[in-house]
């Protein structure tokens, strides 16, 4: 072969380089997502269903290891105009069989104890407390909305997630001085959140969600463990079974709705 | 035999001398190394019993809800209700919670508060942290709220509304000490600031008490230790005036010393409270034996021919003197081998040790080193060379004829002495009180002190119960207890679950009562579940709680007067042990004699209740001379059961009807009714069924299934009998609760004026009337019962503890440990002396100096109020074991000199003065400095050891000069002249 082509070759294969280098470079750019996106798509995938119902078991974990346990049934609805309706109830043990909880905002909730047969208002300004003596506050059981509340940058990224850290946006209402998050690429789930004490700035909890399945084409952790890092208390949570986008009405989340059995 | 042995022990001590030395120095190296890292232990339960079943329930109990975790600030301010002040307890909070090893903080500005609100409750922070207010309006509303509420008032805010507590609780894996430290030091930053509105912050509790602790002993044991030294070798410089004599006893006893230390580190054992006055009672007592072996050296050698035979003599000799009083000095310190208290019996044991370790230098490395060193010629030759030793040897020339001329006089005063003492007996007081062993300007008592004042209690008395916690009837009888509790005259603010529990039904159901359910208690329980409090007293997984309270004094004989009222209560009930029956399942006749047992229940509560509201009003004795008040309030709770039904009148209709109607039109109603009129044909049908006081679900529903069918209106049977159960509730509950308010009337009626204006009073009385509509009611175990059936049995464990119920423990055994190690230390250094002078004669005389100290121990004790503590408690045993070495030096001289002047006694007596005489001087008067060394202690009863043991020694040195050769004289001293 003579010279020309040889270089006319060679001036082709390096453009196919230098062209392919900045495709893939490109691509690869495209494909990174910037910390509020993925904060983002956390989000929605959390808020996606329009409703659930699910089946739980609580687990309660002492220091000591012992442990109790709890069935619950929650109900959820997505409330566009506000805060989310939730309701729960326990199912067991008997002793608080029918103790039922209903969340309209913060200010109307409403506890159902069948022991009294008597529905009580409760409005709570305390968010950032233990819900129900479980390691999960308030706030953990009802915020699923990380944006609104905290400013993330991305720490890390590896070929199967990414590593955030949220702090609190300046005036909002939070428990905790910053949260890490590990968020699967695949499920855009949190696969475990560090939480900080909001004082000491030292790590307080540790959520882990495993057992991901797409239930009904949506991500659902089936087991998710917090665990107190200062007190080594941990409550684990089992989904058995849940049921999204069942088209649950508004009279669910009532008062009168409340003192039904299961 | 025996002088073969010692003077062939002379020899090798002689040929090995510088073997002996390096052996010494090398051994004290290795041990210094060790007790370079011995470490404090500054926890006061070390203190208590091993071994010792109150003494197990109180650590246990204090690990189990990690009492020595908990810190309590208070701070003291001209008014906590103002903006800046709150502003600045909210500042501490925040600055505490920032510090790494604390677990959580409860104070005014972030503690959490349950309203009442319509128809339900509202939770929030009593004080918004981040929106403390500024409106003096809105400050005083707030005042008035949190002082009326008892779970703030008196608990976390003083009833004068100036104080405040802050309870910290630290990490359990954290180090208390060095948290402590840092929240001393983070407050300190805040408030010794100019502008700061704190007066002053205390600091109280274990953590604080115990770095504390850790300060005093590492001052005394730093600080004491060299004073002691000091004052030895000023003493040994007054005497000997040579450095040999001044260095070799010293170094004997700071050898010893280093042992000690290195051995207590080596067994793994720490230093603590008792402990850290070791090296003072070593370098004190110890120093008598080098001063024993320089001062014969003196005696024996003069030239340096003298040298080597002077130094066997002197070893054959001094040896055995000095080996038997050191072994009566070990005696005297390993009596405590059978002391409750351990750090009492490990102190003893070591400085037995260390006694050992000195005798072993004194009659090794000392000689040694005299064999290396060279002989001076120019120490003090003889008596009368120096001034001291001029007024030491005239002393002794005069006062050696002194016991010969007045010996029965002697005696006489000896015998009235003796006699003053015994009679004194009686006024020796006791003292068990940890808090007692801090000076009163410490910090801990000062703390204990303002939280007792302000807060009304400070030390914990407990009551640990052991059961299904969450049973109502457990619950119940905790309650009970609490209730009972608050009588007794100095205890404050008892504290359970109980309350926790009884407070969210108020809150939630409107009454201050225990639920007769498990389902009623599971209900409210799960609502509290994880709240700080609750964490503090329900442990191990709701299967152990804690009744608290405080008491308001720490005078040790009111503590006991507490315990004992707690006793008696356990005395004349059946604590825990209970069956419970349910009435609807009695026969007429069980159920009447169920119900007057309920009733007596619930009247003793009342009366109860009315005598700790009246001693919490401040005026107790009011209600004291009241004994008719309990079957005055038993008629009360009787007519309210027994009476019959009059039929309800208008008004009461009139409320019901409201009651009603505001139910079927809430949206908690089973059914949507917009028909008014329909809504009251319904209330007057439900209305209707009521029969004798009583609405039944069954017959509201009979009355409204036909309302419901002529009005067309479709639904599911269940959801009308709920509703059904909904409306016959809401009757019942409003029937009752009209009752109860007529009872509480009642009641109150036969009470004083001011517990009519008093919310409190007449929430907890309606909370126990309530019990009189209790389906379930408990029984004590052995109530006849018949064929009635039981519904469960509950068996539950209640026990007593906390610092007074310990107390209380030690009280008797202080001194029946105290008697045991004196009479052991007598018996077995009158077996020595019988031994000694093998004359059984000799060995009680030997004694008679030593018995007459210890007496005159007890009389100064008496007379003077010091208490008997663990300190104090081990001076006599001390006294005898260092106190008999006076007389043990005294008679060996005197035989001695016997044999020398062949039976010449005034001769024999003037040369034991002369010589031995001048070295128990040196000895008492050395010993005595380095115990009056320990006023300086920090700590109450180890100043009063030290100059007890000091009074102790010059009693028994001048008795030994006195008392002993009166005594020899009198009784011709067969035994002597064996």
């Amino acid at each position: 072969m003579d010279k020309t082509v040889k270089k006319q070759k060679a001036f082709f294969l390096s453009l196919v380089l230098l062209l392919s280098f900045y495709l893939l470079t490109f691509t690869r750019l495209s494909w990174a997502l910037t910390a509020d996106e993925v904060v983002d798509k956390v989000d929605t995938t959390m808020r996606e269903a329009k409703d659930s119902v699910g089946m739980s078991k609580m687990i309660l974990v002492e220091k000591d290891g012992s442990e109790r346990v709890r069935q619950i049934k929650a109900y959820f609805k997505k409330n566009p105009k506000g805060d989310d309706f939730t309701l729960t109830r326990f199912l067991s043990p008997a002793d608080v069989k029918g103790v039922s909880f209903l969340s309209l905002s913060e200010d109307e909730m409403y506890l159902y104890m069948p022991a009294f047969g008597k529905i009580r208002r409760i409005a709570s300004h305390v968010k950032h407390e233990s819900f129900m003596g479980t390691d999960f506050s308030y706030d953990d059981i009802g915020k699923t909305k990380y944006k609104d509340d905290y400013d993330s940058k991305i720490l890390e990224e590896t070929p199967a997630e990414y590593v955030l850290e949220a702090s609190p946006k300046p005036k909002a209402e939070v428990g905790y001085s910053k949260i890490k998050l590990w968020v699967s690429k695949e499920s855009w789930i949190p696969t475990k959140v560090e939480f900080y004490h909001p004082k000491k700035g030292s790590l307080l909890k540790v959520l882990t969600n495993s057992q991901v399945e797409k239930i009904q084409g949506h991500w659902t952790p089936r087991k998710m463990v917090m665990e107190n890092v200062e007190d080594k208390h941990k409550t684990v949570l089992e989904v058995t079974e849940i049921k999204y986008d069942t088209g649950l009405s508004s009279e669910v989340f009532s008062q009168r709705n409340l003192k039904q059995s299961e | 035999m025996r002088k073969f042995t010692l003077e062939k022990f002379a020899n090798w001590v002689i040929r090995f001398r510088y073997w002996i030395i390096l052996a010494t120095v090398l051994i004290t190296v290795a041990s210094g190394y060790s007790a370079r890292k011995l470490t404090i232990n500054s926890d006061l339960t070390a203190f208590l019993p091993r071994h010792d079943p109150v003494a197990e329930l109180f650590k246990e109990v204090d690990k189990t809800f990690q009492g020595a975790d908990l810190c309590v600030i208070a701070l003291e301010t001209g008014g906590i209700f103002d903006y800046a002040t709150l502003a600045e307890i909210q500042e501490i909070t925040d600055a505490i919670e920032k510090i790494p090893g604390i677990a959580s903080v409860i104070s005014l500005t972030n503690i959490i508060d349950i309203r009442k609100i319509e128809d339900g409750i509202e939770v929030g922070k009593l004080i918004d942290p981040d929106n403390i207010p500024r409106d003096p309006q809105v400050l005083s509303r707030l005042k008035e709220y949190t002082l009326s509420k008892d779970m703030y008032s008196g608990v976390i805010i003083s009833r004068d509304g100036k104080s405040t507590l802050i309870l910290a609780r630290i990490l359990v894996d954290a180090d208390e000490v060095v948290i402590a430290g840092q929240i001393e030091d983070a407050i300190g930053k805040i408030t010794s600031r100019p502008q700061s509105l704190i007066k002053k912050p205390y600091y109280a509790g274990f953590p604080f008490q115990m770095r504390y602790i850790d300060k005093i002993i590492k001052t005394d044991f730093l600080g004491l230790t060299p004073i002691t030294i000091f004052a030895v070798m000023f003493v040994l410089f007054l005497s000997f005036r040579t450095l040999r004599g001044i260095f070799l006893p010293i170094l004997t006893v700071l050898f010893a010393t280093v042992w000690t230390l290195g051995l207590i580190h080596a067994l793994g054992r720490e230093m603590n409270m008792l402990s850290s006055v070791i090296p003072v009672l070593l370098i004190a007592c110890g120093s008598a034996y080098g001063i024993h072996v320089v001062n014969r050296y003196y005696n024996e050698v003069k030239t340096s021919e003298d040298k080597i035979p002077g130094l066997i003599q002197m070893a054959k000799q001094i040896t055995v003197p000095v080996f038997l009083a050191a072994l009566t000095t070990q005696i005297g310190f390993g009596t405590f081998v059978y002391a409750s208290m351990p750090p009492v019996q490990e102190t003893g044991l070591f400085i037995a040790a260390g006694i050992g370790f000195a005798f072993l230098i004194a009659v090794t490395f000392i000689p040694a080193s005299l064999a290396v060193l060279k002989v001076r010629t120019a120490p003090v030759k003889k008596p009368g060379e120096s001034r001291m030793a001029t007024l030491v040897y005239n002393f002794f020339a005069r006062f050696s004829s002194f016991p010969v001329k007045y010996r029965w006089p002697i005696i006489v005063i000896c015998i009235i002495i003796a006699l003053v003492s015994i009679s004194g007996l009686p006024r020796l007081t006791r003292e068990v009180n940890f808090v007692e062993y801090f000076k009163p300007d410490s910090p801990v008592r000062v703390a204990e002190n303002f939280t007792r004042e302000a807060f009304g209690g400070s030390q914990p008395l407990l009551v640990d119960v052991r059961g299904d916690i969450l049973n109502p009837f457990v619950l119940k009888e905790m309650r009970r207890m609490s209730q009972y509790l608050d009588t007794i005259t100095y205890v404050c603010n008892p504290q359970s679950v109980a309350d926790l529990i009884m407070e969210a039904n108020y809150q939630l159901n409107g009454r201050y009562s225990i639920p007769d359910t498990a389902e009623g208690v599971s209900n409210l329980f799960l609502f509290l579940e994880g709240n700080e409090f609750v964490d503090l007293l329900v442990k191990r997984g709701n299967q152990e709680a804690l009744i608290q309270t405080t008491l308001s004094t720490y005078n040790t004989k009111q503590q006991l007067f507490s315990v004992a009222e707690l006793q008696k209560y356990f005395k004349d009930h059946t604590v825990g042990k209970t069956k419970v029956v349910d009435l609807e399942r009695l026969d007429p006749a069980t159920r009447e004699k169920v119900m007057v047992n309920q009733l007596d229940m619930i009247g003793e509560n009342i009366v109860n209740l009315v005598k700790a509201t009246a001693k919490k009003q401040g005026n107790p004795e009011k209600m004291e001379g009241s004994s008719s008040l309990s079957p005055k309030v038993r008629e009360i709770l009787a007519s309210g059961t027994n009476q019959p039904f009059a039929g309800l009148d208008q008004p009461q209709k009139e409320r019901l009807s409201v009651s009603l109607r505001e139910y079927l039109v809430s949206p908690q109603s089973e059914i949507e009714i917009k028909d008014g009129k329909f809504i009251d044909s319904m209330v007057v049908a439900a209305i209707g069924t009521i029969s004798n006081g009583a609405s039944d679900p069954s017959r509201v529903e009979s009355a409204l299934i036909p309302l419901f069918k002529a009005k067309k209106i479709k639904t599911s049977p269940e959801t009308i009998s709920s509703l059904t159960r909904s409306l016959s509730n809401r009757i019942q509950e409003k029937l009752n609760a009209e009752e109860i308010d007529l009872l509480g009337q009642q009641i109150i009626a036969l009470l004083p004026a001011q517990f009519k204006t008093d919310h409190n009073f007449a929430k907890y009385l309606q909370g126990y009337l309530w019990e009189i509509h209790d389906r379930r009611v408990a029984l004590p175990e052995k109530f006849p019962l018949g064929s009635a059936p039981v519904e469960s049995e509950i068996s539950a464990l209640f026990q007593e503890t906390g610092g007074p119920v310990m107390f209380n423990k030690l009280y008797p055994e202080l001194v029946n440990n105290m008697m045991q190690s004196i009479f052991l230390a007598l018996f077995l250094v009158l077996i020595l002396m019988i031994i000694q002078f093998k004359s059984f004669q000799g060995g009680l005389i030997a004694m008679a100096p030593i018995s007459l100290t210890v007496l005159t121990n007890f009389g100064i004790m008496s007379y003077f109020g010091v208490p008997v503590d663990d300190t104090t408690m081990m001076v006599s045993s001390i006294g005898i074991g260092i106190g008999i070495d006076y007389t043990i030096h005294f008679t060996s001289r005197f035989r001695e000199e016997l044999e020398k002047t062949q039976g010449n006694i005034s001769r024999a007596l003037e040369q034991t003065f002369e010589t031995t005489g001048r070295a128990i001087l040196i000895n008492a008067i050395s010993v005595t400095m380095g115990f009056i060394v320990l006023v300086f202690s920090s700590i109450v009863p180890t100043q009063r050891f030290g100059w007890l043991l000091a009074l102790l020694m010059v009693i028994s040195s001048v008795g030994s000069l006195t008392l002993l050769p009166a005594l020899l004289l009198s009784t011709k001293m067969k035994f002597i002249k064996k």
